[in-house]
């Protein structure tokens, strides 16, 4: 089910007050985690109704898993195999479902098997993963039940796209009681509202131009492609980032609390202060789980390269089943690599610069996230290098890139309050916060541009979150 | 308590934007909807309140609406044909316009063949918001028992209640694109017309056509069994009704009648002259045989011009007369 549909409109209502009447008549937590057991399998299997079985199944392993590794298996060589055995299972299901298409289709040509992917797999093994880890390291206990855990595994907002949550941060709150919170609830609602104005007047108009401009590459000038890709950080930012603030305020209109998964990337001034900001909880993950027990920082500068190009390059491959994205991966490691090279000389260059640098060398790699193939992107890169044609700034219309006036102005307008939301984030943190603490004209004011906007939007059409397809 | 009411209070309000939009989308449909609404609004209004009193209807699709001139045919008779629709919402139709006006003395029923093998414009009948909810959710159930991908597809339901509330998502792109009043007057226009030519409604002006039409892309009869399923729907409501039935074709173009595949032609002639054997009891003449024209009597490659319609009426005209279809 898309957070942009209406289906998800009826979905969360009917969901809240259900929860809510259930944490008021029953003093245990069971009844309410049941309830949104329920409904996450609903919202999970409303696409195709296999997708519920590998949950189920990825759960019923962790949870056991979890389960041995502290009640009863006790030697340390054992708990470690147990570990390893459980992270190939599940893995192993991950590069199946990415990779198996792939192979059968380099090997079998047309004859290939067709394997569906089920949404937002790689975001509920990796967080179902946490569990196991922090368990095998001692850090957490397992769940009080299953129930409990099976609400933790399944949970709706953070399913599909995530961001992906650790166990001991979110399971606990399963175990919580939440109360109807007025407060807590509209702050949810403006996050919600949010996310919908990163989604759907932003990033469905920038989905257009990028289209068109990525559609036609061949017959583009490299200035074109060039504005192109730079577009296309955008999009890819305001989509994600969108689907993770409608998550967190769903989740947050629940009671739960989840983690930031982006914090104002684009004011990075170096690659590696933007993946500290960008999909904050997958590199959390990959620091914690891959980078840190490979030696991290601890065994040499070498050892430390290594480690961040292993880091990213799984990223890459967690990303997709194709080379473009390993390619990716690589960059964004290799960039890291370079600034640390150069950083006697970066520390002379003004804030700006870092900053305008950074996005550039983003905007290079992201050129292979979003091309059809290594041939594309080439060609993009290639012409941007030498087919540049800087007449073709005073020809290119940017009514000419697919959007009207009506909706590149649109477009515009909607840029510069996300400027003006993530400068208010970057110094207090808490751009949401801050609005519900305006007055009450001041911020329905607020209200009133955000639905306007969003509704004048609605007839883009509702369009797939780009990270559905992880 | 007062929280609760305070959330509520200030979700209403944050709505009526989202209301507004709504309620003008659902009041305004011939301010900004494209002039092929028109048509459709003209035949809902007519089956609830008929514009003439015939006692002969005209049902089909857009082959029916442009090949037959109503006042040129016979007195009382009317076109309730309409363009891009099947005989799902043709069922719809007549059976409203029953409902409201009682039963015609006569029908003569014209639908394209590759009609009863697509339903290719169902997102439009949801988008006119021809149907009643009732009636789409009679289409979608059984739709739900047949091979049917369109009608119950995945997230059909949601689809549908986004156009019965007119959400802006469904409208709001053509209410800007109108200006949200700016399609009035022609649209008012159109709507007059159609019913100056008693339903009559010309597709395709251009004075000659050599383009092959949608039939050819088929190479068997592969008839959808939910259109066939309302198809004899319609027959039998007809005849239920004491309704004298005729079955035939509008003609095909040269070019078209070539190409069309031999087994699509045979499988179609085929259907018709058994449902005519399966209801042999009904007061129902069944005509199977394509007629085809010369390509300059067609506006485009699927419908008659004027003068093709002034040609197809006459020779309808007379056959009628020769059948005695006037007499009951």
């Amino acid at each position: 089910m898309l957070f942009n549909s209406v289906e998800f409109a009826i979905f969360l209502p009917v969901v809240a007050v259900v929860y809510f009447i259930l944490q008021s008549v029953s003093a245990s937590r069971k009844p309410a985690n049941i309830w949104l057991i329920t409904a996450s399998y609903f919202f999970y299997m409303y696409a195709d109704i296999r997708y519920g079985l590998l949950l189920l199944a990825v759960t019923l392993v962790t949870y056991f898993s979890g389960y041995l590794l502290r009640y009863v298996v006790h030697e340390s060589r054992m708990k470690k195999r147990l570990l390893v055995l459980t992270v190939i299972l599940l893995t192993g299901t991950l590069f199946f479902f990415k990779y198996a298409g792939l192979l059968s289709k380099l090997i079998a040509g047309d004859d290939a098997l067709s394997i569906l992917l089920p949404v937002g797999i790689s975001f509920y093994i990796f967080q179902s993963l946490t569990y196991v880890f922090e368990i095998y390291k001692g850090t957490m206990t397992p769940a009080g039940s299953f129930i409990s855990y099976a609400a933790f595994s399944s949970f709706f907002p953070v399913l599909l796209s995530g961001p992906i949550e650790r166990a001991p941060h979110l399971l606990p709150q399963f175990e919580e009681k939440h109360s109807f919170d007025y407060e807590r609830i509209r702050h949810g609602l403006i996050r919600m509202a949010y996310g919908y104005f990163l989604k759907i007047v932003l990033a469905s108009r920038l989905a257009i131009m990028v289209d068109l401009i990525y559609d036609n590459y061949m017959d583009a000038t490299g200035y074109q492609l060039f504005i192109g890709t730079c577009l296309y950080s955008l999009q890819i930012f305001c989509d994600f980032a969108s689907y993770s603030t409608i998550a967190i305020g769903t989740a947050e209109i629940l009671g739960f609390s989840l983690t930031e998964n982006f914090r104002q990337p684009f004011f990075a001034d170096s690659c590696s202060d933007l993946w500290r900001r960008w999909h904050i909880s997958l590199n959390s993950w990959f620091r914690d789980y891959v980078y840190i027990p490979l030696g991290g920082n601890r065994k040499g500068k070498g050892r430390k390269y290594l480690n961040i190009l292993i880091v990213f390059t799984l990223s890459g491959m967690w990303h997709g089943a194709d080379i473009t994205f390993i390619i990716w991966g690589m960059l964004s490691g290799l960039f890291q690599i370079m600034e640390e090279g150069i950083s006697g000389i970066r520390s002379h260059f003004p804030k700006w610069l870092k900053i305008c640098i950074t996005f550039l060398l983003f905007t290079f790699a992201v050129c292979f996230f979003r091309a059809d193939d290594i041939g594309q992107a080439m060609t993009v890169i290639g012409k941007v290098f030498t087919d540049f044609r800087f007449a073709s700034i005073l020809t290119t219309s940017p009514f000419s890139l697919g959007l009207g006036v009506f909706h590149f102005m649109f477009l515009v307008a909607g840029l510069v309050i996300l400027l003006i939301f993530d400068l208010v984030n970057e110094r207090t943190g808490d751009a949401a916060g801050r609005i519900a603490a305006c007055s009450t004209p001041v911020r329905w004011t607020i209200y009133f541009l955000l639905v306007l906007m969003i509704l004048g939007s609605t007839s883009i059409g509702a369009q797939e979150f780009i990270y559905f397809k992880f | 308590m007062k929280d609760k009411i305070k959330l509520i209070r200030n979700l209403i309000l944050i709505s009526i934007p989202l209301v507004v939009l709504c309620v003008l989308a659902y009041a305004l449909p011939m301010s900004y909807m494209t002039t092929e609404y028109v048509m459709w609004k003209e035949e809902y209004e007519n089956s609830r309140a008929p514009y003439t009193d015939a006692d002969t209807l005209i049902i089909g699709d857009s082959r029916a609406k442009s090949s037959v001139l109503p006042g040129e045919l016979h007195d009382g008779v009317y076109n309730i044909g309409i363009g891009g629709c099947t005989p799902v919402e043709m069922y719809y139709a007549v059976k409203n316009y029953i409902d409201h006006n009682g039963a015609p003395e006569r029908a003569i029923i014209i639908f394209a063949p590759y009609h009863m093998c697509d339903i290719d414009n169902w997102d439009q009948t949801l988008y006119f918001n021809f149907l009643s909810a009732g009636e789409l959710m009679e289409a979608y159930t059984k739709a739900l028992t047949t091979n049917d991908t369109i009608v119950a597809r995945h997230g059909r339901l949601a689809e549908m209640a986004g156009y019965k509330l007119r959400l802006p998502s469904r409208y709001l792109a053509q209410m800007y694109d109108a200006g949200l009043v700016g399609n009035k007057e022609e649209n008012l226009a159109r709507f007059d017309s159609i019913r100056k030519d008693l339903g009559y409604l010309e597709f395709g002006s251009a004075a000659g056509d050599d383009n092959e039409n949608y039939e050819v892309h088929h190479e068997e009869f592969d008839s959808d069994e939910l259109v066939i399923f309302y198809y004899e729907k319609l027959v039998d409501l007809l005849s239920d009704n004491n309704v004298k039935v005729l079955i035939t074709q509008a003609p095909v173009n040269e070019a078209s009648a070539e190409a069309m595949h031999p087994e699509f032609t045979k499988g179609f002639e085929a259907y018709l002259k058994e449902l005519g054997y399966r209801r042999r009891y009904y007061n129902m003449t069944v005509e199977s045989d394509i007629p085809v024209y010369p390509n300059e009597f067609y506006g485009d490659a699927n419908h008659l011009n004027h003068r093709g319609a002034e040609r197809y009426t006459e020779e309808l005209r007379k056959h009628l007369d020769d059948i005695g279809f006037w007499a009951w």
